[in-house]
């Protein structure tokens, strides 16, 4: 028998007392009455779904008796007027069991009285009961990862109530180290996003999909290169003077982030604080970044493909003079440094003529002429899931490919991968996930890397130099290989990745909550690298003399890479009354192996050959060596929470790592972190607009062992002084073994340590519908693995010690609202913001400035943050010879037109003394904003990302060339002549007094960016089923499509403070989403 | 006892602590010190830095700013040499603080790679006092605590240089097999102590030590000039140490650096007109003296060194023919690579330029020849007051190379001392272009102030009317020379950013 508003009533003639009696069964009401007289009326109704009060007139109607509705109490009154029926609502107590859509019991579901106050949560079977007050009561269902269900509470037999998992809230249980956690529970600072906010974005590597997805992140893409445009991932800034990287782990196994497909990925924890990260130790010191891949499910065969085509356009490029101006230019750099003119006035006006002979007087703009490539690129992705009750299984598949701006430069990857799941018994579950990644990265032959030989030559060829002749012969280019034909004609360099990740998990449920957990992991990966070199005759246009540049030659390499890692988990959770345990202990063991061969050889006597038998036998040459790491690590876990309300957490672990000597390669990390779910409070209740609030703490230590070389090189040796036999000298005419110690010796290494303190909220409102999260964090950094500097008079390379100490001070916040207007119109907003205060704190006294070879000064100077910009400051631009000898003194040759440097420290002289801090490359106030809406079948979903602040040197990429080999920006016309005094820039001398480092140069770099945008519409199911498809999807997409920034327009804000990077790329795809 | 897993060691290099056992160890690590000798650092272009030639780029070295005074401490071309000369000592003081620990080595062997490490640090601090003046006297590897060293009085590490050499000569062996030429021999200790005292005005010793090396009757000067810096003479009696090189496997960048265009080269160290002037003519007069001399063929009747270090137009380099005078070469004045100055090298581009040519040069670097120690020895006693018909002889050996045969140097022409001094100093300047004796002699005669500023010209413009240089020398470029500061280059910034107890030279 139902409860409910709706009443049915048939009686004839019956006594208002059974007719009330009734109507109290089915509407929960209760009638109390003391007139007898009222009771014994008969009443005849006939009715059918009506309401209570429906009802309660109809049978009142000839009774001569009305009611009134007083607070929960219905009173029956005579017309005339005197009170005497008092009816009062009372509680009904409701039971029932909740389970998912596998019929599986759901503990912990909230189960709430919509409007009211009751509220319960199920047990460990799924099993609730609770009060209502009366039939007409509705039920609210809650729970993490789960639609919220709404069902009208029905008395009698309990309720079964299923509910459907919720993909767009699966983020809301959490992955984190060795395990899964309801967010409320977290104490830790961890920021997750779904697959689905990440594989949307048309790009080839999921590094860079991250960018704007998760607060704390900061993820920089310095240049677009088919496969080398990786995303540098920052979390919480840089802790370390060297690798700043996170851990990143795929389905607990570390890999590198861009070996896992983006399409296969469920969900991404990124855990920030020591709290959360501890439990990974001496990897852990950078956050660590968890991906869940996404598994099948019991049922049907579910088959998704997706597809889509884009091209790429350069975002900014730089913008130089042609030939003419660029003579002119040329002439008044040498004139004002003292010198003649280079070019003649004759010269310079036969650009005039349109019929000039070409190959003398040639207008090249090499950097767009370089950008032959179609930039083409294409992704196809297909998944089958489905399985049976005992075994379930995902095998997906991508191929992806990409063309460069740049012919021959080109990327292609296809990855497999096959999860499954096995229950072999009740309480022995089986998986093993195998994935595969194939890729191949091709480029022209270049040197030292075949981009920065292409842009760097086209960024310093001036216009003057001939590409190709009028006769089709090539011209060299700076005395080299011409570009352009090797675009064409030349040998490639290819890089062929394969990987073949191995994941295999036995997890055997003892009793109830005491697990044992195995998994073995077995990585492969190789690369193999070949690198063909073409000689080509060059035909001298005047002579016609031949000139043979470059040599047939070939170099192979050969790296292997084996990673192991074995691991033993015990899990035990035990619920006693309000008290939740969990206890966790487990043991690592990881090996890397590295194995590396490289051949080589000359003399191919046909340059199309390119393999090594082709060549020379008496110019083969080979190297090869080998490295191997090892980290042995236990490590455990306790969770205590009291009735959901307090929440507390411990972790331990203790590493052991090959990279330090004996006595120092032990270390221990732990972590504490408490919180606390105000939201749950008895005092909360007035609160009813406030669904979650949770204060969170957490201090934590962390390690690193990882320390970088000059060239981000893992060091696997970082203590070891050795003697290496790499190179050799010539004595006779033959090449004799030189053992070379370079590096000065440091047997006291040890770890590097992070202490992070964390204190965070937080706050969910409007059903959750709005949310906040924000954390403040203090993050020091000590015994930091760094080569420091020594004095070069040592003789020996810097070693590493464990140089000093950083500190990291930063807040996140996020807020993210998802609402809807009308019943079609849906809508989802995010927003987040980071910001990170980097100082160094101890350099053991060495503090020092380090000028590169652009003149750029870095100071790594306590105080302030890491490696920041110093120099001069500029006062502005001399006016006058006078003005210049009533100034300071600066460097000889100083005139009208040059930078006036500050003389900082009065001595009149502008030395290194004058120089002080102009500002820091760490950026600052990170923010990105997510859109998405969808009507009816159309949706659109947008990110924009920024930076607040972040100060960029603009040296390379504006100050004007000092020789002809280079090639002048169209803003250096703008330079100071006596005629221009007003002018932006400087003069232009072949000296480099304003190109040292000074605050000229710097500039504000912070940037807002529409990072990208996609537009799509789903065609109607009933259109489509009979195509045999259950959702189709169209979509155009844009990446990196507009851009706002103060920099000048053709410096991409993005991109290394360098004309020679592959640049950064715009993206146009458009793409389908299609399901069986 | 079981082995400590976590104990991993590299796998294709010897630990430091256990490396010294073996001769072998011992021998391949003295190579290790001759890795910083030669043109490890672009060495070719300090003569950018003197008044024989012009650098038009500042890559792969800025010595342009080093040539034309407006340089500063953080130029890459001054912490190049400064860090790798250290490099060279640190790797020999290396070898002196270990070799004792292996056994089993000859005492001859021992002796020989003493001698071999002392001498390459004794070069490195000749070189870096000619360059910074005052150095750290660094003589053993050095503990944590004594990295923060001060600068040694210039003199202190002259004398150094000499007692070092003074021992180690005996060490050493006259002359090598086969398989070792290249190694530090006797004759080279010697060499180079007389090059030391020359240098530090110890005019009686350095003559004695040059005449040393005279006495060894292991030199002479060699009959094909050209060919000690082709790569075509390698074992010439004439040289007496030389960074070496070999085709393929250990080449250096020179041909790409000194060429020009029609080589495949970026014209970056290329003669200045002050050079060329300072070549007589073929009477033994020089230009503004000789009847030869014509001023609108400036090129014949002249000593025949220039047209064997100086490509004039017409010039044949490995069989082309250059000729700047016409405007459509490519290796004519404006174009892309072309020199600035209108000359170009002809010294020192190897005879063999193929494969990867940029960098499979493979002529040896000459440090020291019998030439030096002639003219060293013929200096010392001018300066010494002791003038004899040895100095002529000495100097005219080295005039009178077949293939040069200049007139010899008589009394008749050249009696007093200064007229000696002023022909030793020209025989030196027109001998030398591109070796690094050039950089060190201007500065330790006090000329650099006279030949160092102003206008460096290029080669007199009588071929392109459309130029408004038409009729006049090319002007290159307006050059500073500070009397206070440029006589010595500044210690690196990088340097003295660091160690604070290194102070700046004056005026940098």
């Amino acid at each position: 028998k139902a409860f409910s508003q709706k009443i049915n009533l048939n009686e004839r003639n019956t006594s208002l007392a059974n007719v009330l009696d009734n109507i109290s069964k089915q509407s929960g009401y209760v009638f109390f009455y003391d007139s007898k007289d009222i009771t014994n009326k008969t009443v005849t109704v006939k009715l059918n779904g009506a309401s209570l009060s429906e009802t309660l007139e109809e049978c009142l109607r000839n009774l001569s008796l009305s009611y009134k509705v007083i607070d929960k109490t219905i009173i029956l009154q005579e017309k005339s007027g005197s009170e005497t029926l008092r009816v009062t609502q009372v509680a009904v107590t409701i039971t029932g069991q909740v389970s998912d859509d596998k019929n599986l019991p759901l503990p912990g579901v909230t189960v709430k009285v919509k409007g009211g106050t009751a509220v319960a949560v199920t047990d460990a079977d799924g099993k609730f009961k609770i009060d209502v007050p009366g039939s007409n009561a509705v039920l609210v269902f809650s729970f993490i990862g789960f639609t919220t269900t709404e069902l009208p509470a029905t008395s009698g037999s309990p309720m079964n109530v299923k509910l459907v998992p919720d993909m767009g809230k699966l983020n809301e249980v959490v992955v984190v180290g060795y395990g899964t956690q309801k967010k409320v529970n977290l104490t830790g600072s961890v920021s997750s996003v779904s697959g689905n906010d990440l594989n949307w974005k048309p790009v080839g590597q999921v590094s860079t999909a991250l960018q704007g997805a998760a607060s704390g992140v900061t993820v920089t893409q310095s240049q677009g290169q088919p496969g080398a445009d990786q995303g540098t991932i920052r979390i919480r800034g840089i802790g370390t003077l060297n690798n700043s990287n996170p851990l990143v782990l795929v389905d607990g196994v570390q890999t590198d982030i861009n070996n896992v497909d983006a399409n296969d990925i469920a969900s991404v924890s990124v855990l920030k604080d020591a709290a959360a990260a501890s439990i990974y130790g001496v990897r852990a010191a950078n956050g660590v970044v968890l991906i869940t891949t996404k598994r099948g499910a019991s049922g049907k065969a579910a088959v998704s493909y997706s597809d889509y085509f884009g091209w790429q356009n350069p975002t900014r490029i730089s913008k130089f003079v042609g030939a003419q101006e660029f003579m002119r230019l040329a002439n008044l750099m040498y004139t004002n440094s003292g010198a003649g003119a280079v070019y003649s006035d004759a010269q310079i006006a036969e650009y005039n003529n349109p019929n000039r002979d070409l190959n003398l007087y040639p207008d090249n703009y090499w950097l767009k002429d370089i950008l032959t490539g179609s930039g083409f690129q294409q992704q196809h992705s297909l998944s089958v899931s489905g399985g049976g009750e005992k075994n379930t299984y995902r095998f997906s598949t991508n191929y992806f490919n990409q063309d460069g701006l740049i012919k021959q430069m080109n990327y292609d990857r296809l990855t497999v991968r096959l999860n499954t799941d096995t229950k072999i018994t009740k309480r022995l579950d089986f998986s093993a996930d195998i994935s595969a990644n194939i890729s191949k990265q091709q480029e022209p032959q270049g040197v030292a890397g075949s981009a920065w030989f292409q842009f760097g030559q086209a960024a310093i060829a001036n216009p003057l130099s001939v590409n190709q002749y009028t006769d089709g012969t090539w011209a060299t280019l700076r005395g080299g290989q011409n570009p352009l034909r090797l675009q064409d004609e030349g040998g490639l360099y290819s890089y062929k990745k394969n990987l073949f990740i191995g994941n295999f998990k036995l997890n055997y449920q003892v009793i109830d909550g005491l697990t044992l957990t195995g998994t073995a992991s077995d990585n492969y990966q190789s690369s193999y690298n070949s690198l063909h070199n073409k000689a080509f005759d060059y035909v001298q246009y005047d002579t016609k003399n031949t000139l043979t540049v470059g040599q047939n030659d070939i170099t192979k390499q050969y790296t292997g890479y084996w990673f192991q890692n074995y691991q033993g988990l015990i899990n035990y959770k035990k619920t006693f009354g309000k008290h939740n345990l969990s206890v966790l202990a487990g043991a690592s063991r990881l090996s890397e192996n590295y194995d590396y061969l490289t051949a080589f050889r000359k003399d191919i006597p046909d340059g199309d050959l390119s393999e090594i038998n082709a060549g020379s036998a008496s110019t083969s040459t080979n190297t090869g060596t080998a490295t191997e790491y090892l980290l042995v690590s236990y490590f455990g876990r306790l969770n205590y929470s009291f009735d959901d309300k307090y929440l507390f957490e411990a972790n331990i672990r203790r590493d052991g790592s090959s990279r330090f000597p004996k006595g120092s390669n032990y270390g221990w990390f732990p972590s504490f972190s408490a919180g606390w779910n105000i939201a749950r409070e008895e005092f909360m209740k007035d609160f009813s607009g406030i669904q979650d609030l949770k204060l969170r703490a957490s201090w934590g230590k962390l390690g690193n062992d990882n320390p970088l070389s000059t060239s981000n090189a893992v060091v696997n040796y970082p203590y070891q002084s050795t003697f290496s036999y790499n190179n050799s000298y010539p004595f006779g005419g033959t090449l004799n073994t030189a053992a070379s110690q370079t590096v000065y010796v440091n047997n006291g290494l040890t770890w590097e340590t992070t202490k992070m303190a964390d204190i965070g909220f937080d706050l969910g409102v409007l059903d959750n519908k709005l949310t906040f999260t924000f954390d403040y964090y203090n993050k020091t950094t000590d015994n930091i693995l760094y080569a420091l500097p020594i004095p070069s008079t040592v003789g020996f390379t810097a070693s590493y010690q464990n140089a000093g100490s950083m500190n990291n001070k930063g807040y996140e916040f996020s807020v993210n609202y998802k609402g809807t207007i009308g019943s079609d119109f849906k809508y989802s907003v995010g927003a987040n913001l980071s910001d990170v205060k980097n100082k160094i704190t101890d350099l053991k006294g060495t503090d020092y400035l380090s000028t590169d070879n652009n003149n750029n000064t870095f100071g790594f100077i306590t105080g302030k943050p890491f490696h920041s910009y110093y120099g001069y400051q500029v006062e502005g631009i001399f006016q006058s010879a006078a003005q210049v000898a009533g100034h300071a003194t600066q460097t000889a040759g100083t005139a009208a037109g040059d930078l006036m440097y500050k003389d900082q420290n009065g001595d009149g002289v502008i030395d290194s003394k004058d120089r002080v801090y102009l500002g820091s490359d760490i950026p600052r106030y990170t923010y990105a904003f997510n859109l998405s809406a969808s009507y009816k079948g159309f949706d659109f979903s947008t990110l924009l990302q920024g930076v607040g602040k972040i100060d960029v040197s603009t040296l390379v990429m504006q100050r004007a060339p000092t020789s002809t080999d280079g090639n002048f920006k169209a803003v250096q016309q703008d330079s100071w002549t006596p005629t221009n005094t007003d002018a932006t820039y400087p003069r232009l001398t072949t000296s480099t007094q304003n190109y040292q480092a000074s605050s000229f140069w710097i500039k504000s770099g912070a940037y807002l960016r529409v990072k990208s945008a996609q537009f799509g519409y789903t065609f109607k199911p009933a259109l489509i089923s009979k195509l045999g498809l259950s959702k189709l999807r169209l979509y155009v997409s844009g990446q990196n499509l507009f851009t706002f920034s103060s920099l000048p327009s053709d410096i991409d804000p993005e991109s290394p403070n360098d004309n020679r990077y592959y640049p950064q790329v715009k993206t146009y795809t458009f793409g389908i989403n299609a399901n069986f | 006892c079981k082995k400590d897993l976590l104990d991993k060691q590299p796998l294709d290099a010897s630990s430091g602590a256990t490396y010294w056992k073996t001769e072998t160890n011992a021998v391949q690590a003295v190579n290790s010190i001759y890795l910083y000798l030669g043109d490890f650092t672009n060495r070719i272009f300090l003569s950018c830095a003197t008044d024989d030639s012009y650098s038009w780029s500042n890559w792969p070295s800025d010595i342009q700013y080093a040539g034309n005074g407006t340089g500063t401490a953080s130029n890459g071309v001054f912490s190049s040499y400064w860090s790798n000369f250290y490099k060279m000592i640190g790797a020999a003081n290396n070898v002196l603080d270990n070799i004792n620990k292996v056994t089993g080595m000859s005492d001859e062997m021992h002796k020989r790679l003493v001698g071999e490490s002392r001498f390459l640090r004794a070069y490195a601090y000749q070189q870096l006092i000619g360059m910074y003046g005052d150095v750290p006297l660094i003589t053993h590897v050095q503990a944590i605590s004594e990295f923060n060293v001060s600068r040694t009085p210039k003199a202190n590490v002259s004398n150094f240089i000499v007692a070092e050499l003074d021992t180690v000569a005996n060490y050493l062996p006259l002359s090598y097999g086969t398989a070792d030429q290249g190694r530090i021999t006797r004759g080279a200790a010697l060499a180079l102590k007389a090059r030391v005292l020359l240098y530090n005005a110890q005019y009686t010793e350095a003559a004695a030590a040059a005449k040393a090396v005279m006495d060894l009757n292991q030199y002479s000067i060699d009959g094909d000039y050209l060919s000690l810096f082709n790569g075509t003479n390698k074992t010439s009696p004439e040289i007496i140490l030389a960074g070496q090189y070999i085709a393929n496997t250990y080449a250096n960048g020179t041909a790409t650096w000194v060429g020009g265009p029609t080589v495949g080269g970026w014209s970056q160290v290329v003669p200045l007109q002050k050079l060329v002037d300072d070549y007589e003519c073929t009477d033994g007069n020089t230009i503004d003296n000789s009847p030869l001399y014509n001023a609108a063929k400036p090129f014949d009747n002249r000593d025949p060194r220039l047209k064997l270090t100086v490509v004039v137009p017409g010039t044949v380099v490995n069989g082309n023919t250059i000729d700047i005078t016409n405007p459509n070469s490519i290796d004519a004045l404006g174009k892309n690579n072309a020199s600035f100055t209108g000359y170009y090298y002809k010294k020192y581009i190897p005879t063999v330029i193929s494969g990867n040519y940029d960098s499979n040069s493979s002529n040896d670097i000459v440090l020291i020849r019998y030439a030096e120690v002639l003219l060293n020895y013929a200096e010392a006693k001018i300066e010494a007051g002791t003038i004899d018909q040895s100095v002529y002889d000495a100097i005219n050996k080295v005039r009178q190379r077949p293939g040069v045969n200049m007139p010899a140097l008589t009394a008749a022409k050249a009696a007093t001392q200064a007229q000696l001094r002023a022909a030793v100093r020209r025989e030196r300047h027109v001998e030398f272009p591109m070796e690094d004796n050039r950089l060190f002699d201007i500065r330790r005669w006090k000329i650099a102030e006279t030949v160092m500023p102003g206008n460096a010209y290029g080669i007199l413009n009588y071929f392109n009317s459309s130029r408004a240089d038409y009729g006049q020398h090319i002007l290159v470029e307006k050059r500073q020379f500070n009397v206070n500061r440029d006589y010595l280059w500044p210690i690196p910034q990088n340097e003295v950013d660091l160690n604070k107890q290194l102070v700046q030279n004056p005026g940098w």
